[in-house]
């Protein structure tokens, strides 16, 4: 895998993201997960695992569970069984917001960022869960350095951005949290091609910074390649699931394209 | 006891066509210049990745989005710019991506809300329950009863309360209301989703018997496996544009079409 | 020029009051969605608060009770802080269970919040006006502009506190946490909670900030007008209200806006339009209705919010204690049961009610018993409006006042009093009327059914709520016509054939024979395509439409149907009461109804009359009851706590089992039916 492109400009923080130093053990284990919407189970009996520093993927075809297993993560859905841990701890119970304080953040698919207020507010909510409000502006600078176009953008209310630049401030406004995993739920979703590269080149860079990444990714291709884990659903259920460098991506097509596999 | 395949060669004249269909929202164009045409006695389907467009088109056929360019023919005439409940009287039925039942009312009675259009008993005549009032009436019923048989529920389900059904029989219920009303076209959208191998097949099969009533089917889908098996034709979506269109085996290995699904590599 | 002058200060000060109520409004509305229809009553609650702070003693409940006798602007400050913990109460306890309930639950519910609120008030505080302290602030000498328009020191600290409270408030959701917290909900809840924003303390703030806004409002209300009264939040509550609709509900900014435009057009209206105070009130909600018509956004709104509520009308039932779960349970089967043999259980209905008619030996059970017919009559009118198609009507009572109005001023004005006809030769009018009026009332949903047609949710109930203050104040304005507020009297009880059925008995029976005939009538329609049409609209209108059904038409025959239901009814009403006013028509009215077939059940045919009975019954039984006797009002603050309960436990009503076939009696798949789909093939697989 070659390095990513477009890293040169990019200003380190001074302050990097650090957790405390795990075990092998996960740092998020799902087990048993269930969603149900109504009389229909949207997810069945999902169980994956999320090792510190990497970036674990979740593929598969539409309607397949795979923005619902997120939404659970993040305790925007209700589970009908199973558990979610976090960092050693059982965050099944825990409502969105305090997840969110625990380290997880969520870039929700089609980004919905706040269209009515400006770049920096949507910053700024991204660090209402952090204690040290003071470092919320050092933040901002670290991120506008990741994300330039950000940083011309800061007073343009959100809803004016085009759909990349839409996309770069749901995950610079996801990092403010200053998150030890950080949830993508399609970030390519409808972009334009050279826009594609730039947000799968900055997964790359948040994980070389320290955090972790949970990825639910139309573009298999790419998730394949970039991801140290790969898990395929369908209908709702984990189907596959390999090592990015192993996994075969002939299997993975016939998953999606329907041909007898 | 599937309908044997229509010949697709044959040249039938579309029951739907769709010339250069523009949608904007604000100004974002979210479908732009599609050309695409259901024939006559075919299952069509209709794909893309998410995102694509797909629901937007149906929505634009069906009244509920307004195009801002474009013509839609059905059955020969122009339907662009009319109302939802005008195009619906045309004979063109839908069902939707979230099953949209009525709650509260038995299946009976969702199914016969489905051949509204086919009352047409006066006030007065209803509260006197003149003989005309209730012949319509008993006609629907009987009618709404074999459309239950049809659709592989029975009338026994007639007296349930449609929502308290599982799934995959609203989703039944839900294609019984729609045939109620006659169609000429059916649209389906995503009549799958959310259902187990077995229950897909059972709705594929039910779709493929909706054909041999003579009703044409437009299908939005992502199931590629009951694609494939289902449709006659088949135009894909991308970026609310036509990427293919063209006999199903050949578009799913189109190149570009798995690129659309799966992602290019860079 | 000076009076002019004169009117655009007074509309200042009237705006500034009217702008701060509508910030209650529009805040809670632009994070919750919630049209809370309470905040007239927080902002009275408000008043009454400060105003007993101020004050050495204050009788509370009857008894004495001494009170800390502060300043006014201390007695202000501890007001304003106690609304705004009893708003963050009612939110808890009442609407927060139902924020993913279907919009009309909430709705409902903040109606019967502001009925509990209302009554409790009047417990607590007496019927009577508290008159405001005497405070020093107060007796300065008004400061004089331009030589001839006197603005009272109180005037000026009116709009001071005003203009600070909504700066303030601007700046506070403009800069801060919260606030921008508040903005970010108000956009996105799913995407808000992600961000780590923990939305329902959010949502508490908002009430606490909007409840503490009204109840300012309420406080610089009543020391400009000098008293506190347990319904004096009532027309200023909507006012706001209007105010908030007119700058755009959500928008803090169009709050201020409305409010000023709406103080200045009542206090300019008042000034030069002739009679302009009488009809000061009028002019609100007439700007109001067109306003809504041409822009249902408002002024400075986004078009969004005039969205459709999808799903049921009220939901499905919430969990509920176990052995509330089994009373209803075995309600439950019993009224399944009955529903199933809907003929033979209405004939059983009319004949056990036709034999209390005969067998109750008191007059004054046969005029309650009447009363319930009334009511329940009227119900079930409401009740295809509301429960049938699923469109919120709060201004049905005019419906009702035109058909008593149609048949007393034909009868008394026209003819005794314009041509001195004796009433007794003309008894045939009165069967004429019954129709004529219900096809008059009709007429008049139907006009003011087209423009709503286009609105939906917590919109239509205010536009119909604007129509029908309009219909009952050019009631209380018209002289000419209806006599104002003095009202008709001597209208002629109904006589048949030279027999006059003025008796209880008589009457009592007469209502029982309209009684069946509405519901029947009303039954054959639901029961058919009409009906079906009607519930798939409150089901889902979007997919209504796409079956085919024109929505708009038959949300027309609905309010006909309602209309027709109304004036039928209202006729029958003056020949019973025998004398109208304008009072009779009120909005508290209308409120009383919906709530009685909320209690009944919503779209069912026995709900409106279980409710009427309940309800009425439960008037006089109560009345026995000493605390009730000397604090009538308690059982109107009952009503709204059960009603609350319902909404919390059993939306759907006490006979939500009794649900009605839609299907044309006799035309159903009997047994036969059912064996005989049994044995079909199943083609389809």
């Amino acid at each position: 895998m070659s390095g990513p492109a477009g890293i040169g400009h990019i200003v380190h923080p001074t302050a990097p993201t650090s957790h405390p130093a795990l075990p092998v053990e996960p740092l998020l284990e799902v087990r048993g997960l269930s969603v149900s919407y109504g009389r229909i189970r949207a997810v069945e009996g999902v169980d994956l695992a999320v090792e510190p520093g990497r970036i674990v993927s979740l593929v598969g075809s539409n309607g397949a569970g795979k923005s619902t297993t997120l939404m659970a993560i993040s305790g925007i859905l209700p589970l009908a069984a199973g558990t979610v841990r976090f960092a050693g701890e059982d965050i099944t119970r825990l409502a969105p917001e305090a997840r969110v304080g625990r380290g997880i953040a969520h870039v929700p698919e089609r980004r919905r960022v706040f269209a009515g207020m400006s770049v920096r507010e949507n910053l700024v909510l991204g660090g209402y869960s952090r204690g040290d409000r003071a470092e919320i502006e050092r933040d901002i600078d670290t991120l506008t350095a990741l994300f330039p176009i950000l940083g011309k953008r800061l007073g343009q209310a959100a809803g004016t951005l085009s759909g990349g630049e839409q996309q770069m401030l749901a995950i610079a406004r996801g990092l403010m949290s200053r998150p030890s995993l950080l949830i993508m739920d399609e970030p390519t979703m409808g972009l334009a091609p050279q826009v594609i590269d730039l947000i799968l080149d900055t997964v790359l860079e948040i994980r070389a910074r320290g955090t972790t990444v949970l990825l639910v990714e139309q573009n298999a291709v790419e998730a394949m390649r970039l991801s140290d884990h790969v898990y395929v659903m369908r209908l709702g259920r984990i189907v596959h699931q390999d090592s990015g460098s192993n996994i075969d991506p002939d299997r993975v097509k016939a998953f999606y394209m329907g041909a007898e596999a | 006891m599937s309908a044997a395949p229509p010949n697709p060669a044959a040249p039938t004249p579309a029951i739907l066509a769709a010339e250069g269909l523009t949608v904007r929202f604000g100004g974002l164009e979210a479908i732009g210049g599609l050309d695409f045409a259901v024939a006559r006695g075919a299952i069509h389907g209709l794909i893309g990745p998410n995102g694509a467009g797909k629901t937007t088109v149906l929505n634009a056929l069906t009244g509920f989005v307004r195009p801002a360019a474009g013509r839609l023919s059905f059955d020969g005439a122009e339907i662009g710019g009319l109302g939802v409940a005008a195009i619906a009287r045309r004979g063109l039925a839908r069902t939707f991506q979230n099953i949209r039942l009525f709650g509260a009312m038995t299946v009976l009675e969702s199914v016969l809300v489905g051949g509204h259009r086919g009352f047409g008993a006066s006030p007065l005549a209803l509260v006197l329950h003149t003989a005309g009032a209730r012949a319509a009436e008993r006609a629907a019923i009987a009618r709404a009863g074999e459309l239950l048989d049809f659709v592989g529920l029975g009338r026994e389900v007639a007296g349930r309360v449609a929502t308290t059904l599982s799934y995959g029989h609203q989703r039944r219920v839900e294609i019984a209301r729609a045939l109620m009303s006659e169609p000429k076209l059916l649209l389906l959208d995503e009549p799958l989703a959310g259902m187990n191998a077995v229950e897909k097949a059972e709705i594929a099969d039910l779709v493929r018997a909706v054909r041999a009533r003579g009703v044409s089917v437009l299908l939005i889908e992502h199931d590629m496996q009951i694609v494939r098996a289902l449709c006659d034709r088949l135009t894909v979506l991308e970026y609310g544009k036509r990427l293919a269109d063209g006999d199903p085996e050949a578009v799913l290995a189109d190149p570009a079409v798995q690129a659309a699904y799966l992602g290019r590599a860079r | 020029m000076d009076y002019f002058g004169q009117l655009l200060a007074n509309g200042l000060v009237l705006g500034a009051v009217y702008a701060l109520a509508a910030v209650a409004f529009t805040l809670v509305y632009g994070v919750v969605r919630l049209v809370n229809f309470a905040f007239g009553e927080l902002f009275m609650v408000g008043a009454f608060l400060t105003t007993s702070l101020m004050l050495p003693e204050v009788r509370l409940v009857g008894h004495v009770v001494p009170m800390p006798g502060f300043s006014f602007p201390v007695a202000a400050l501890v007001a304003v802080l106690l609304t705004a913990a009893l708003g963050v109460a009612v939110d808890r306890i009442a609407y927060r269970p139902l924020r993913r309930a279907p919009r009309l639950a909430p709705l409902i519910t903040s109606i019967a919040v502001s009925v509990v609120l209302q009554s409790l008030a009047q417990t607590v505080w007496g019927a009577e006006e508290l008159r405001f302290p005497e405070f020093e602030l107060a007796t300065y000498p008004p400061v004089v502009l331009f030589d001839s328009i006197y603005l009272s020191v109180m005037d000026l600290v009116v709009m001071a506190s005003a203009l600070c409270a909504m700066t303030g408030l601007t700046l506070f959701v403009a800069r801060s946490s919260l606030g921008r917290a508040m903005r970010a909900s108000a956009e996105d809840q799913t995407a808000a909670l992600l961000v780590g924003v923990p939305v329902d303390r959010v949502v508490a703030a908002a009430f606490a900030i909007g409840s503490g806004f009204a109840a300012l409002a309420g406080v610089l209300y009543a020391q400009t007008y000098g008293f506190a009264h347990s319904s004096m939040g009532f027309l200023p509550g909507l006012k706001a209200l209007t105010a908030a609709v007119l700058g755009g509900i959500g928008s803090i900014p169009g709050a201020a806006l409305g409010g000023v435009v709406l103080g200045l057009v009542e206090a300019l209206g008042a000034g030069y339009l002739p009679n302009g105070t009488a009809w000061k009130d009028a002019i609100s909600f007439v700007l109001l209705v067109l306003l809504l018509y041409v822009r249902p956004q408002g002024l400075l709104g986004r078009p969004e919010l005039n969205a459709a509520g999808r799903g049921s009308l009220l939901g499905g039932a919430a969990e509920m204690g176990g052995w509330l779960r089994g009373v209803f349970a075995g309600l439950d089967r019993l009224l399944a049961g009955s529903s199933a043999r809907g003929g033979a259980v209405a004939l059983g209905a009319v004949a056990l009610a036709a034999a209390a008619g005969l067998l109750v030996p008191s007059d004054y059970w046969l005029r309650i018993l009447t009363t319930v017919l009334i009511y329940g009559m009227l119900a079930s009118g409401l009740n295809v409006i509301v429960g049938f198609a699923g469109l919120l009507d709060l201004g049905f009572v005019a419906f009702w006042a035109v058909g008593s109005y149609l048949t007393s001023i034909l009868f008394v004005l026209v003819l005794k009093d314009g041509f001195g006809v004796a009433l007794q030769e003309t008894w045939w009018l009165f069967y004429l009327n019954l129709p004529l009026g219900g096809l008059l009332a009709a007429a008049l949903a139907v006009l003011l059914g087209t423009p709503t047609l286009r609105l939906r949710g917590d919109y239509l109930a205010i536009m119909t709520l604007g129509f029908g203050e309009i219909v009952r104040i050019v009631a209380i304005n018209w002289v000419g016509l209806t006599n104002g507020p003095m009202g008709i009297r001597g209208i002629p009880a109904p006589v048949l054939f030279g027999v006059p059925l003025g008796t209880p008995r008589a009457q009592f029976f007469l209502a029982l024979t309209l009684a069946a005939a509405v519901v029947f009538i009303v039954a054959r329609l639901v029961r058919s395509y009409v009906g079906r049409a009607w519930v798939a609209i409150r089901e889902d209108e979007e997919a209504a439409e796409a079956m085919g059904v024109p929505t708009a038409r038959y949300k027309l025959y609905a309010y006909a149907m309602s209309g027709f239901v109304g004036g039928f009814v209202g006729v029958f009403y003056a020949h019973y009461q025998q004398y109208i006013s304008p009072l009779n028509f009120s909005l508290f009215e209308n409120i009383i109804l919906l709530m009685l077939i909320v209690l009944g059940g919503l779209g069912t045919f026995i709900g409106p009359f279980v409710g009427a009975v309940i309800w009425i019954v439960f008037l006089q039984v109560a009345i026995d009851i000493p605390f009730v006797q000397a604090y009538p009002e308690t059982r109107f603050a009952l009503l709204g706590v059960i009603l609350i309960a319902l909404m919390l436990f059993r939306p759907q009503g006490l006979a939500a089992s009794a649900r009605v076939p839609l299907v044309m009696a006799g035309a159903g798949p009997g047994k036969a039916g059912r064996a005989e789909g049994a044995v079909a093939g199943r083609a389809g697989t």
